[in-house]
């Protein structure tokens, strides 16, 4: 469903990610891991048609991103790492208006804008300023957002960061529950979320991958007890 | 066509979200208020009010040079900065139908604003007998000029996340183009905004004057589209 070929991003002479490939199926969950700054976010962006790679390319459910644009695109809700919200709009508005940018008519607008909100629990606070609600319930936007084009895939990039302890357990409820429909690939650091969420995890270290397994099929084979000894065996050394 | 709708209600709105508007709206009436009431009221013996507006477009039309970049420096630099640019990027999107619907949607407020000035024509009308004409076409007029401007204004807008150096930016170019004529001769006349202005508030309508400012918004409307495309494969 999420195929990766070959993705290369160079900045000047720096590579932020290098031949990065992988392909997802469709109906999983995968966590995209590494250290800060090891080209998680600059994968997400490719993946989802915001920042053109230096080589390679993306493909979703089967389009290319960069030659079917508007199929590819069309496939994936995305959730950037700072939730892309008008701090002066009603949560309604908002919904309605980003169901517009997506070519909705407006009497299925409403109807997907009311599934939305039902979907990630906004429905009491939609006549709120989306400026005034907590960080938590703003992440929820982020994920209606994503969601009311109906999309077959879902990324997110580090959606539980700056949460509270609550807020996160509530995020990945959601997110557990949108896996049930869906392809999820979600980036985060936090190791502990990854194992709570996910079978498969992607490990990215300096623009490179270097896992690609369940997190059993890791364990196995570089004889580590859990999640967090194969991140670090993974991405030891190297400079920083 | 749909996303370029919602795109005009989201921007034009969004002028009304803030004090900005309304802002917007209470100066430019304060200060062409003011010049309006001079001009009807100061009576000399080289000034006779007339019923018209002539002596006060150009006068309007600097007013709106003035508001102007500030109506225009959010609309791209705030998109980017608070990174909702990636939201619009992400949808099935063009530039092209970006920049046009949040171009419509400045323009219906610039509509708006020179709306709020009905009065003095109304007014006019009241106490004397003025010739329609000249008034009606001193709007389009002032409406193409101020297109124009926020034209310069998108463009300047989106080169970067400041909304200061957007209107900084915006101001010099306006001031460059507008004051042209005094300083470049011939050619500087011919490209200046303020030469364009004087047939419509003659009340001449001369098709060169129109294309003028149809081109000059084209060429902004089009470098700001050329400048979100190259954000793509940087």
């Amino acid at each position: 469903m999420i195929q990766a070929v070959g993705m290369t991003k160079q900045y000047g002479s720096r590579k932020a990610i290098q031949d990065v490939s992988f392909d997802i199926p469709a109906g999983s969950i995968v966590g995209l891991l590494g250290p800060n700054g090891a080209g998680k976010t600059t994968t997400i962006r490719i993946l989802t048609g915001t920042l053109p790679p230096t080589s390679g390319t993306a493909k979703i459910g089967g389009y290319d991103i960069f030659e079917e644009t508007d199929q590819a695109k069309r496939q994936i809700g995305y959730l950037p790492e700072t939730p892309p919200i008008y701090p002066e709009m009603t949560v309604e508005d908002y919904l309605d208006f980003v169901g517009g940018l997506w070519g909705i008519r407006k009497k299925e607008r409403k109807e997907k804008v009311e599934k939305a909100l039902t979907a990630v629990g906004l429905l009491e606070v939609r006549r709120r300023l989306i400026g005034n609600l907590s960080k938590g319930y703003k992440q929820r936007v982020g994920l209606a957002q994503a969601l009311i084009h109906e999309p077959k895939v879902l990324v997110l990039d580090e959606p539980t960061i700056g949460l509270d302890p609550k807020q996160i357990l509530e995020i990945r409820e959601l997110i557990r529950n949108f896996a049930k429909g869906m392809t999820v690939i979600f980036s985060s650091h936090i190791l502990q979320e990854v194992s709570a969420l996910c079978e498969r995890v992607i490990i990215i270290h300096q623009g490179k991958i270097v896992a690609n397994d369940t997190i059993a099929g890791l364990g196995r084979q570089l004889g580590k007890a859990n999640l967090e000894e194969i991140f670090l065996s993974t991405t030891a050394g190297g400079k920083e | 066509m749909i996303p370029l709708l919602a795109l005009i209600k989201k921007d034009f709105k969004g002028y009304f979200a803030s004090p900005l508007g309304y802002v917007a709206i209470a100066l430019f009436l304060f200060i062409t208020g003011f010049a309006f009431t001079a001009n009807l009221t100061q009576v000399s013996p080289q000034h006779l009010p007339e019923a018209s507006l002539r002596g006060m477009v150009y006068f309007m039309a600097v007013i709106l040079l003035f508001i102007s970049p500030f109506l225009t420096m959010r609309i791209f630099a705030e998109e980017k900065k608070s990174g909702t640019m990636e939201l619009l990027k992400t949808a099935p999107v063009s530039d092209a139908q970006l920049v046009l619907g949040k171009y419509l949607g400045a323009l219906l407020f610039l509509f708006v604003l020179l709306l709020s000035t009905i009065e003095f024509p109304i007014i006019l009308m009241q106490v004397g007998d003025p010739d329609l004409g000249p008034l009606v076409l001193s709007y389009l007029g002032l409406f193409l000029v101020g297109a124009s401007f926020i034209a310069v204004g998108i463009f300047t807008s989106s080169l970067g996340r400041s909304q200061m150096m957007a209107a900084i930016i915006a101001f010099i170019l306006l001031l460059t183009l507008w004051f042209l004529a005094d300083v470049g001769g011939e050619i500087g006349e011919k490209l200046s905004m303020i030469s364009h202005l004087q047939g419509y508030t003659l009340g001449v309508f001369d098709l060169a004057d129109t294309l003028y400012y149809f081109f000059f918004i084209f060429i902004f409307l089009f470098l700001t589209v050329r400048k979100l495309e190259s954000e793509r494969w940087q």
